[in-house]
């Protein structure tokens, strides 16, 4: 029985010791500040034009090279790799799990970040008074008003209006000359082992609509749905896309493919995924190279 | 002859230590030596802030030492780091070590079985599947406390559903326990993997949890699951001398004076509740709850007066140490602090066993 003192005597030093950690960063709001609205809907105050960037997501550090911020990017991501400059900016962990010590010691003035797996780093990073901004897309035109959005924290709203309005050009040609075009069936391999692919919902989706195609997977539950052969070779689509990981003559080298037409017809296409996956300006590229594939007699 | 008479004064000798209250000794030496692993793990990291600068932001936290150090070249962002960042990190990991270590050790002695750890009734399962489910069902944007709360709910839930369903009348054999939970355990990952192959997207973030780490835990982490863990691993401990009765068998530990029914329930709540307490805030860490007990035994011997305290310790001083090497190995990246376990302790342990082994021949 004396030990069970002993236990509560050291559990209530513990709790009184635990009672006094931890606190919170204060907040003042200045005059000059301006609120800005998020993907996530947060509105975020940004008190003087940040001077010092992070970025956890490969697609705005492609933004910020691309409205010329890349001076003011103290760390990026091991996987911005795009363009070769952001190789040399100084590394802040990876995407799924950056670190937020090295984050801190940069002491930046904004971090931004992508919707999905690094929504709880938000909160983490707020409570160590850090200004967080979360910038994700999945359809061409969240992109453009992320851009934009980012010109305007940035102090930069010419730039950004410059690159949005050619990017919206470009979209708009695209989608002017396919207009009243017949829609291919397009199948999109987002994986091949299990069989996957972008459903509505996803960007890969939107481009291929865009570019004037029909997706095969247009029609799913899910957004990555796994699909089985069986479907694929029911509904035997048109022209046949994958990850340019893979190459075109595995592809139709692969057992049972000989019976699509895809593969007869010799229009197996390979992709850099980044161009369709990321949701930053190359995406532009990205559906054009759709439509190339897409109505080869349309585009040169 | 001779030599028989010998052996069997060593065993007197051996049998009166035993009788002898638990080793404050080593207990103190061990708190001592986790208490430095600990600092030491506080001023390690990738941000540079020196040994000096570090001792002077922890030192100024004290109640009243710390009026009197300056703290005029140490900026926001390194207070930030060592008091916001590594400090509850490491706490976090030394709670949890000292708890998956004692609930370990804890289990082997009441199931009777050395392969038994924290999570074989059904505690990391149950976790897995309520953090799936936190996660998938996008509950988890509601704070960062929401999916340790929701695992621990899963904990809970599926332990209790593992002891329903071994009870027979008020009595818990222990081999269906075991049974129980191995199936249960089966059953629920099966329903995990199930919700994380339709929702695809949110996969690599219940992967994620499921490797378990310490990574942007902060003081919410520690608050959350300390008093639970404390509690739990010094109740445990006080029941040291019962697990050791309750060894020789349910019966014979009624027949010398133990509520054998009335122990084993009450160490295996506890048990349950300290194990879903870790494994809630730190995802799945597999090998500790396992292999650090064993490791202890080898050296201090079955007794689990030693075993269960030095248990608890040697278990924060590995987690700690382990945490520390899966920050700063890989430079900018960390590697889940599951995989480290496994790596250091696997060889460790084989060490120690061949050492036993050359021993006794």
């Amino acid at each position: 029985m004396k030990n069970i003192y002993q236990a509560a005597l050291i559990l209530m030093v513990c709790v009184m010791l635990l009672a006094g950690c931890g606190s919170k960063a204060d907040t003042t709001v200045g005059e000059d500040s301006k609120i800005f609205k998020d993907v996530l809907g947060r509105e975020v105050e940004i008190k003087e034009t940040p001077k010092k960037i992070i970025s956890l997501t490969p697609a705005v550090t492609e933004i910020l090279f691309e409205l010329g911020l890349d001076e003011r990017i103290i760390g990026v991501t091991e996987y911005c790799n795009y363009p070769e400059a952001a190789l040399k900016k100084p590394k802040m962990g990876d995407f799924a799990n950056p670190n937020i010590e090295l984050v801190v010691d940069a002491e930046p003035h904004i971090v931004f970040v992508a919707a999905g797996v690094q929504m709880e780093l938000i909160e983490r990073l707020e409570q160590l008074g850090i200004t967080v901004f979360c910038l994700d897309a999945e359809s061409v035109d969240q992109v453009i008003k992320n851009i934009q959005m980012t010109g305007e924290i940035m102090g930069v709203p010419e730039a950004a209006q410059k690159l949005t309005s050619e990017m919206q050009a470009k979209v708009d040609a695209v989608v002017l000359k396919v207009k009243d075009q017949e829609r291919p069936v397009v199948f999109f391999e987002v994986w091949d082992e299990p069989l996957m692919s972008a459903g509505p919902g996803t960007f890969i989706n939107s481009l291929i609509e865009l570019a004037g195609g029909q997706n095969l997977a247009g029609d799913a539950d899910t957004r990555y749905p796994q699909l089985s052969m069986e479907i694929l070779f029911e509904r035997d689509p048109d022209v046949y896309i994958a990850n340019d990981f893979h190459k075109q003559s595995d592809i139709m080298s692969r057992p049972g493919y000989e019976n699509l037409t895809a593969v007869k017809t010799g229009r197996v296409y390979t992709i850099n995924d980044d161009l369709v996956t990321l949701p930053g300006p190359r995406v532009v590229l990205g559906l054009e190279e759709m439509a190339r594939i897409i109505h080869p007699e349309l585009f040169q | 002859m001779e030599l028989c008479k010998m052996d069997l004064a060593e065993e007197a000798k051996n049998v009166s230590k035993q009788i002898n209250s638990p080793p404050v000794g080593k207990i103190a030496a061990l708190t001592i030596l986790l208490i430095f692993v600990c600092l030491t793990a506080i001023t390690i990291g990738p941000a540079d802030i020196t040994l000096n600068q570090t001792w002077r932001i922890l030192l100024s936290q004290m109640p009243v030492l710390g009026e009197s150090i300056t703290l005029d070249d140490v900026k926001i962002s390194q207070q930030t780091i060592v008091l916001q960042i590594r400090l509850p990190r490491v706490l976090l990991a030394a709670l949890v070590g000292i708890a998956l270590a004692a609930v370990g050790a804890t289990f082997q002695g009441l199931l009777k079985n050395p392969m038994a750890d924290p999570y074989i009734i059904g505690v990391s399962s149950g976790a897995a599947l309520g953090a799936t489910i936190a996660i998938v069902t996008g509950l988890s944007a509601a704070g960062y406390l929401a999916v340790p709360w929701m695992a621990f709910a899963g904990a809970l839930i599926s332990t209790y559903t593992v002891y329903n369903i071994a009870r027979v009348g008020s009595r818990v054999p222990v081999y269906t326990l075991l049974l129980a939970g191995v199936a249960l355990s089966a059953f629920m990952s099966a329903i995990m993997s199930f919700l994380m192959v339709l929702n695809s997207k949110e996969m690599q973030q219940v992967v994620f949890w499921l490797l378990g780490s310490f990574s942007a835990r902060n003081w919410g982490h520690v608050q959350a699951a300390a008093p639970l863990i404390i509690i739990g691993v010094v109740v445990i401990n006080c029941f040291a001398r019962d697990l050791n009765i309750m060894l020789f068998g349910d019966h014979t530990a009624q027949h010398l004076g133990i509520d054998a029914e009335k122990t084993k329930k009450l160490l295996l709540t506890l048990g349950a509740f300290t194990a879903a307490a870790a494994v809630s805030v730190s995802g799945t860490i597999g090998f500790v709850g396992l292999i650090v007990p064993h490791g202890v035994r080898l050296v201090v011997g079955p007794d689990h007066r030693n075993l269960m305290p030095i248990s608890a310790l040697a278990g924060g001083i590995f987690m700690v140490i382990t945490d520390t090497f899966a920050r700063t190995f890989l430079g900018s990246m960390e590697i889940p602090v599951g995989i480290i376990t496994a790596m250091l302790g696997g060889p460790f342990f084989i060490y120690l066993l061949k050492r036993k082994q050359r021993n006794e021949f």
